[in-house]
């Protein structure tokens, strides 16, 4: 899994690629945590890229909505596959993660900001 | 003294105790209506033992204080396991953290009847009495029944079954601390203290271990699960043993019968899901949100049971996950 970071205006979308599994999860902790570490709390996970995430990844997403969320920021997802949007639909996830079908319009979503 | 400070002294604590133990799980796997189930259990426990000590007490030709040490723990530690027993029987227990606040709660139930039938009795009794029995006896029932169920739902975990010889050594254990704790070896107050020392530091080591274990459980059960449903949703699921099982099953049960075990493992696997990502979102601190379309797909878990049949469940249960657990979250998520 890799990981690379963009900023647009005041929101930062972390482009992601691979699966994230419980091996490769740390990896997508470390990027959320170094970005909500150096200031920025609007956050989006692009996972156009994502052909598979496990319980691990899912728990570092919610972990890091909670956290942001807490700094008066949030953490939207962006172009989930179809397995892994019926993964989120099914564990009710999409009730707390805010989804988006591409990048700009989760950048968007920010209003002003992006 | 007045009976309000006595109620107050003797039966505070032990709930305020058990509120402590709900707040602890972060996972909050035991509803606030479950928990008053086992708490009224505890009430009901303490009105049997009352009439069954009544009844036994001649019969065994014992004076108050032998009986008090040899035999009331025997029948009150009993009659408060029954109720252990019907939660396991019932699926109800997923984890030692459950079982516990569980058990606790059935001993707060006992401790309140029976600190409120003292009060009653003994209205010329010291406050130091009342502390005792609040801090003391009250917690003590609590712990001891937190053990019968925590032992018993480690034990049944192991065996896959419920069996009721496996409820034994945790009743004695119960028994014997009770027992021990009427013999007075201590002092009274020091005994009261050493109850609320050593309980609250066994708690927490009890609840942080069950916790790892409910975290292993839940990411490793999350993603067989999603791989469950992956290979049924991708046209592959005839290639897997299940699948390869399932075809063989068609000389024995009709196609539609086939197709319903094949939605019903599909539709346990998307409930399992749901009941770990509510567990999943707890963890992190959200609240999940009630689902109104789970009543609809409980409707049909149970519309696919009756359609396949007795035999039928028979056939798939090697291929349903069927252990306490997959169990418990089910009863979980239909009580939300």
């Amino acid at each position: 899994m890799e990981t690379s970071v963009e900023q647009r205006g005041d929101v930062i979308a972390v482009h992601i690629s691979g699966s994230v599994d419980g091996l490769t999860s740390e990896v997508l902790q470390r990027a959320f945590s170094s970005e909500v570490d150096a200031g920025h709390h609007n956050l989006v996970a692009d996972f156009g890229a994502v052909d598979y995430t496990s319980s691990a990844g899912l728990r570092v997403l919610l972990g890091t909505v909670k956290r942001v969320r807490s700094l008066g920021g949030d953490l939207r997802l962006a172009d989930p596959n179809p397995e892994v949007r019926k993964v989120l639909e099914l564990s009710g996830f999409t009730g707390i993660l805010k989804i988006f079908k591409t990048v700009d319009d989760a950048v968007a979503s920010f209003g002003g900001r992006g | 003294m007045t009976a309000v400070l006595a109620v107050a002294v003797s039966v505070l604590p032990v709930f305020l105790f058990l509120g402590a133990l709900v707040l602890i799980d972060s996972y909050k796997l035991v509803a606030l209506r479950a928990i008053l189930l086992s708490v009224a259990a505890g009430v009901v426990a303490a009105l049997a033992s009352y009439g069954v000590n009544l009844l036994l007490r001649p019969v065994l030709g014992l004076d108050v204080a032998r009986y008090s040490l040899y035999a009331a723990p025997v029948v009150e530690e009993s009659l408060k396991a029954a109720f252990v027993v019907y939660l396991l029987q019932r699926s109800r227990l997923g984890f030692v953290v459950d079982a516990a606040i569980h058990g606790f709660a059935i001993g707060t139930g006992f401790a309140f009847l029976e600190n409120l039938y003292y009060v009653q009795v003994s209205p010329d009794a010291t406050l130091w009495t009342w502390i005792v029995r609040g801090f003391g006896t009250a917690i003590m029932h609590g712990g001891a029944t937190a053990i019968v169920a925590m032992v018993s739902k480690t034990l049944h975990h192991r065996v896959g079954t419920v069996r009721l010889y496996l409820l034994l050594p945790g009743l004695a254990v119960a028994v014997v601390l009770h027992s021990l704790y009427n013999h007075f070896l201590l002092q009274p107050i020091l005994a009261a203290a050493m109850i609320v020392l050593v309980f609250p530091t066994l708690s927490a080591a009890v609840f942080q271990q069950s916790e790892r274990e409910t975290r292993t459980w839940l990411g490793a059960g999350f993603d067989t699960d999603q791989e469950l449903l992956r290979v049924v949703h991708s046209g592959q699921f005839s290639g897997t043993p299940a699948g390869m099982y399932l075809k063989t099953l068609r000389s024995s049960f009709s196609a539609e019968v086939i197709v319903d075990m094949l939605c019903l493992l599909r539709l346990r696997a998307e409930l399992a899901i749901r009941a770990k990502g509510i567990l999943m979102m707890r963890e992190a601190g959200f609240d999940a949100a009630p689902d109104p379309a789970l009543k609809d797909k409980f409707q049909e878990l149970r519309y696919l049971e009756k359609s396949i049949g007795k035999t039928g469940m028979l056939a798939i249960h090697p291929f349903l996950h069927t252990s306490t657990r997959d169990l418990w979250q089910l009863n979980m998520l239909g009580e939300m």
